[in-house]
């Protein structure tokens, strides 16, 4: 629980953290084997693979696989006490790497462990978050891949 | 009757000293001790970074400064004193301390650049003057004739210490002149003088051709004369990526490597030592050591923001180095 706004910077310090410590994404993500998760491992996710606001690759890009999220927040409900904020996952994979080797696509996979990790999740705000919207996206002619919508409530004020 | 205790009686008449002259003494130091710290020319000194009291007085050269030193802090000549957001060196100390010890602070006007005598850079606070006109000791010209007595050339005096006692005409080894540089120009040293003035030493510097072996980026003359400068026993810190730590993530590694007079890599075990402005915060710092690394991973997001000092130093601690590295967010 934050307030006041200290929520958004509290929320991508803990979903990044997840993120970059989950080891099937981290595999996933890099299309490579991944022992150990290392700092190193998290070094060369966070800011090429991972970020932690809504990226968008240039064309010029290597082939990779992206994970992107955004929280919107601010919309008061009746009593002005809690907020709604909804958190928004970009998931994507450039054409040539999207298929994964058991044959599902890539995104699908990161999909289902974003899901795994923050569907239900009470880490966050009030009570337990859901996944209220999990669509297809987009991205450019060659980005394709899933965006995910979370939805928790929040204290609108600081706690104190 | 009870008899009178002249022990106790003498004690009594003689608590402020036995003589006139020593209750004189006694009283004007009583006296200095309760008001003193009132007078206006009671100022804020530091040294080596001490804080102290001295009473400090102008004369007609803005430059130099009279001192009483009522709380004897000032033990020898060539002390250096930071006052006034500047180095001063105390140039002349009374020997003459029964009531208090008085002398005089000269403005140093440079820091002096040179080689210490394991041959790593080292600086001393001086002051320089140009005496390339003849000048009395107060800096008036004797004659109304500028008498030049070469190009350019200058007085140092320095604190007497074991580094600036190594200064001489010649070097010891080569038995060549030795060379000082002052603001990127070189001088060649002409005389070095230890008595005049107890506690400093004087230096007396010609101009000349600079040298080859000159680093005048650091100011040092002759800095390439010994070419063993650069072989000194090393420790380094290596890392991947930036000098940072980001909270939320896996532990990083540091690793201490120390390398010999040659450059060759040691086996040495590092001591390390974590250091932080707020050392309870210290807490929130996961560390583990193996062999020559060090892991360190932040637990706690108070520490976002804050910085961390490395220290590592070989057992008989002969070398040593830190690194600092600043706590961030995630993906910061």
């Amino acid at each position: 629980m934050a307030g006041n706004g200290g929520e958004l910077k509290e929320y991508r310090q803990k979903i990044l953290t997840a993120l970059i410590n989950n080891r099937d994404i981290c595999e996933l993500v890099l299309n490579r084997s991944v022992p150990v998760i290392t700092a190193d491992i998290q070094d060369e996710l966070t800011n090429n693979h991972i970020f932690k606001y809504a990226f968008v690759p240039n064309v010029q890009d290597d082939e990779k696989t992206f994970i992107a999220f955004e929280i919107n927040g601010r919309t008061s409900n009746n009593t002005n006490l809690y907020k709604n904020i909804s958190l928004s996952f970009f998931i994507f994979s450039h054409a040539n790497v999207i298929k994964h080797k058991t044959g599902h696509l890539r995104t699908d996979l990161i999909d289902e462990c974003v899901q795994d990790l923050f569907n239900e999740n009470n880490d966050f705000g009030v009570g337990l978050m859901y996944c209220t919207e999990d669509s297809y996206l987009k991205v450019s002619n060659e980005y394709y891949g899933r965006q995910l919508t979370f939805k928790v409530k929040d204290m609108n004020v600081s706690r104190c | 009757m009870t008899p009178i205790n002249w022990d106790l009686y003498n004690a009594r008449i003689n608590v402020s000293g036995s003589t006139a002259r020593e209750r004189v003494i006694n009283k004007v130091k009583d006296t200095i001790s309760r008001y003193g710290s009132d007078s206006i020319s009671c100022k804020d000194i530091k040294i080596d970074g001490v804080s102290k009291k001295l009473f400090i007085t102008n004369t007609s050269d803005p430059y130099v400064k009279n001192f009483q030193d009522t709380e004897k802090i000032i033990t020898s000549a060539g002390t250096l004193i930071e006052y006034a957001d500047n180095q001063w060196l105390v140039e002349k100390l009374d020997v003459d301390d029964e009531v208090y010890p008085t002398g005089k602070l000269r403005f140093c006007n440079h820091t002096l650049n040179f080689l210490d005598s394991s041959y790593r850079p080292t600086s001393r606070p001086c002051y320089v003057e140009n005496t390339s006109y003849g000048t009395d000791e107060t800096g008036i010209s004797i004659s109304k004739v500028n008498i030049t007595t070469g190009a350019g050339t200058y007085r140092i005096i320095l604190p007497y210490d074991a580094q600036t006692a190594l200064f001489d005409r010649t070097y010891a080894d080569t038995n060549q002149n030795q060379r000082i540089m002052l603001l990127k120009k070189s001088y060649e040293i002409t005389d070095v003088d230890f008595i005049t003035q107890p506690g400093c030493v004087i230096i007396t510097a010609e101009e000349c051709e600079r040298s080859a072996d000159d680093n005048v980026e650091l100011g040092i003359a002759d800095y390439n004369r010994v070419k063993t400068t650069s072989a000194l026993p090393r420790c380094e810190i290596t890392y991947s990526g930036e000098p940072v730590l980001e909270y939320g993530k896996a532990a990083k590694t540091f690793t201490a490597k120390f390398y010999d007079l040659d450059g060759n890599l040691l086996e040495t075990t590092p001591v390390w030592n974590l250091v932080m402005t707020n050392q309870s915060l210290l807490e929130f710092v996961a560390s583990a050591t193996e062999v020559n690394d060090i892991y360190l991973r932040v637990t706690d997001k108070r520490l976002i923001g804050e910085v961390i000092r490395i220290e590592v130093e070989n057992e008989d601690v002969s070398v040593k180095n830190a690194l600092e590295i600043g706590v961030v967010a995630i993906g910061g």
